[in-house]
């Protein structure tokens, strides 16, 4: 089954009377995979994923959600955890959740057992009877995650699902998200954090101003926009190597960047650096810039054009 | 269906623990208990006082009231009616009291006075009389006649009123007062809380997650029906309440004249159940349409005020029940359960009228919860904005538009 499109989105506009929140964007999404949503504040991520739950209609194109249009019988498959936070406040959390369990077509005890389950696995499982006001606000995040995957959903959509957590919860998160990833559940997630990206995503999608900006493999973006340079450990002058154009300390002071004149290969710097008496490596790899750099490169390089 | 009554009841027993419902279902009707106690107990001490009214005179043509029995000081026996009235035009007697002949038979008395006469002077009368039977005896005294000695009709000169048995004209007139006054209470609380529910849902961004769970509809019946039962179980509670209080005063010829006829309060029902799905949809639409639950009071309290309307043109009922004004008022959908409340107690309304309005009203009831839920489905997601009339108009051709489609779809 894997690679089967599970969301599919074609030529979609939608605009906020003048202005082009989205803007002829096209995707898709495939089964069993963390696909990363990226994009500045403003970029129209949210409007997407509410277009992509039917909770707003596009201007034009369309949408398929795990093989058509949404409908009730899908809404029951698929899982959405909004960006800003919501639940009832004065409900106490086995109540809350075996409402909204019930309401995507779980048993009451089924809800219920299921509940409690990730209530303990989120180190939540003494607070189950305590009202959602009465909890900080990492615990709600944590109990409105629940709420996004208590029915087992195929399909999860998350906005921001770690912002405001700290790195504990963040990895605990994480966790689970991966496995439920691993259990076959696809995972639409939108984040600003790149490093998340880098260590958790498949594929992504990075948009600015409601156009898409990059699409692909996590890796073969990153790839794609490293530039001709090598990162070295250890001892010696490195500007003095044949074919070094620049060099520039990282900021830890004890990693560089060689970057590389033209039509020379980080091969010949290698077979170069092993002959030379001079200098000591301890260790030498491939300049792939952070996701992070190309953000900044990508989406800042277009708001100067702007 | 299934997620509508999953819906409705959440909402019902997240709002039946909210501790404004249960003042108003509880502590209303014990509050209102504890003050008709007070209030009888008061009157039955303090209002037997009989200065207010100054000499009282009476025209005994019965024979009944005997010199040996001790009068109060202020009673004045007059021969005839003609000086007792002339003694009460010229004010040196408040009231008088005519035993006529027949009076051991029938027990039937009057009482002349140019306003009114006190109660606390009724009863003083009253027990004047029975123990002057007592004393008398006569052979052919009813018991019934020393058990309940006067039926007593006042003529008020001054007004041209005739109260014959008071209360069960107080009674009547009572009655659609009391109950519009508990529709209105039972429809603001629960359209309140509907309007709440919908404002929070839509700031703590929980209708995000609702809504794509359920649609619109959906939610918009599941509360309208929740919240409904819940305003029905604070009508059952008061009126459990006001059949104690009726049970418990079993003296008060007010409380035992209340009209209560099953026919009228079955009508009650179905308009309170009719007018309380109108007002509903229409609060959770604002609900939906406006930013902060402030600015949307401001809205509904303008809908309530449409829907009290006929409370405030009561005197046009009384006088005239069948005018244009009160029949208009008792077929306008928003106002037709009051009116019909106000109107049925004063006289037969004709049936067609009664059929037509309810027609009305449940027409008007579809269309509005149609209309709010599409209110719902745009105005829900729109944070800190509030809906534009145009932008309303918009949601509602989109709706009729996604309604032909699905329809043919479905065809």
């Amino acid at each position: 089954m894997a690679g089967t499109t599970v969301i599919a989105v074609n030529h979609v506009t939608k605009a906020y009377n003048s202005h082009r929140a989205v803007d002829d964007l096209s995707f898709e999404v495939r089964q069993g995979e963390i696909f990363a949503f990226l994009g500045p504040n403003g970029a129209g991520k949210t409007t997407t994923m509410r277009m992509i739950l039917d909770i707003l209609k596009p201007d034009s194109g369309t949408i398929a959600v795990l093989g058509g249009p949404l409908t009730e019988a899908t809404k029951s498959r698929v899982g959405y955890m909004p960006e800003e936070r919501g639940l009832y406040k004065g409900v106490p959390l086995l109540e809350l959740l075996g409402y909204l369990g019930a309401l995507k077509g779980m048993s009451a005890a089924d809800a219920r057992q299921q509940a409690i389950r990730l209530l303990e696995r989120l180190e939540l499982g003494e607070y189950r009877n305590k009202k959602v006001s009465e909890l900080s606000k990492g615990m709600q995040q944590k109990v409105q995650f629940i709420a996004t995957i208590l029915h087992r959903p195929e399909l999860i959509i998350v906005d921001e699902p770690f912002s405001g957590l700290d790195p504990v919860n963040t990895q605990a998160l994480k966790d689970m998200l991966l496995e439920l990833r691993n259990d076959g559940a696809t995972i639409l997630m939108s984040t600003h954090q790149m490093h998340q990206v880098e260590e958790m995503g498949d594929r992504l999608l990075m948009i600015d101003h409601g156009r898409c900006v990059l699409y692909g493999p996590v890796d073969e973006v990153r790839s794609r926009f490293a530039h001709n340079a090598v990162v070295v450990r250890g001892q010696g002058d490195w500007s003095v190597i044949d074919g070094v154009k620049r060099v520039t300390v990282n900021d830890n002071g004890r990693e560089f960047t060689l970057h590389l004149a033209d039509g020379v290969t980080a091969a010949e710097i290698m077979h170069r650096l092993a002959v030379s008496p001079d200098h000591h490596v301890s260790s030498f790899s491939l300049a792939v810039p952070s996701l992070t750099e190309i953000f900044i490169e990508v989406v800042g390089g277009r708001n100067n054009h702007a | 269906m299934r997620k509508i009554w999953l819906i409705a009841r959440r909402e019902y027993w997240y709002n039946f623990r909210r501790r404004s419902f249960l003042f108003t279902a509880f502590g209303v009707p014990l509050f209102t208990f504890f003050m008709m106690f007070v209030v009888f107990a008061i009157s039955d001490t303090t209002f037997t006082g009989t200065g207010q009214l100054g000499a009282i005179g009476y025209v005994d043509q019965a024979g009944v009231l005997d010199d040996a029995v001790e009068k109060p000081e202020e009673y004045q026996a007059f021969p005839d009616l003609e000086s007792a009235h002339a003694a009460l035009l010229e004010g040196s007697i408040g009231a008088y009291f005519v035993l006529p002949g027949d009076f051991l038979k029938t027990g039937v008395a009057e009482a002349y006075t140019l306003e009114s006469v006190p109660d606390g002077i009724e009863k003083q009368f009253a027990s004047f009389v029975q123990a002057n039977l007592a004393h008398l005896a006569p052979p052919e005294l009813p018991v019934e006649r020393l058990r309940n000695p006067l039926d007593l009709t006042v003529i008020e000169l001054g007004t041209g009123a005739e109260l014959s048995g008071t209360d069960a004209f107080l009674g009547r007139f009572m009655s659609p007062l009391i109950f519009s006054l508990i529709f209105i209470m039972a429809v603001n609380t629960t359209s309140q809380f509907l309007m709440s529910g919908v404002v929070e849902e839509k700031e703590s961004r929980m209708m995000e997650v609702l809504i794509t769970s359920c649609t619109p509809l959906e939610m918009l019946w599941g509360k309208v029906l929740g919240l409904g039962a819940l305003g029905l179980t604070q009508v059952v509670l008061w009126g459990i309440g006001g059949a104690l209080l009726i049970k418990s005063q079993p003296e008060s010829t007010f409380l035992q004249s209340l009209y209560l006829d099953p026919g009228y309060l079955a009508i009650g029902l179905v308009y309170l159940v009719l007018g309380y799905f109108l007002v509903a949809s229409i609060t959770a639409g604002i609900g939906a349409a406006v930013t902060a639950e402030q600015e949307g009071r401001q809205f509904a309290s303008v809908i309530t005020l449409a829907a009290v309307l006929p409370y405030l043109l009561i005197s046009m009922f009384m006088q005239n029940p069948n005018d244009a004004v009160p029949v208009a008022l008792s077929l306008f959908p928003l106002t037709a359960p009051i009116a019909m409340l106000l109107r049925i107690p004063m006289g037969p309304v004709p049936g067609w009228q009664m059929i037509l309005s309810m027609v009305l009203l449940a027409a008007a009831c579809l269309l509005t919860v149609w209309v709010a839920a599409q209110v719902f489905r745009i105005g829900l997601l729109m944070y800190g904005k509030r809906l534009s009339l145009r932008e309303i108009v918009a949601a509602i051709r989109q709706g009729r538009r996604s309604m032909l489609t699905t329809s043919q779809e479905a065809g």
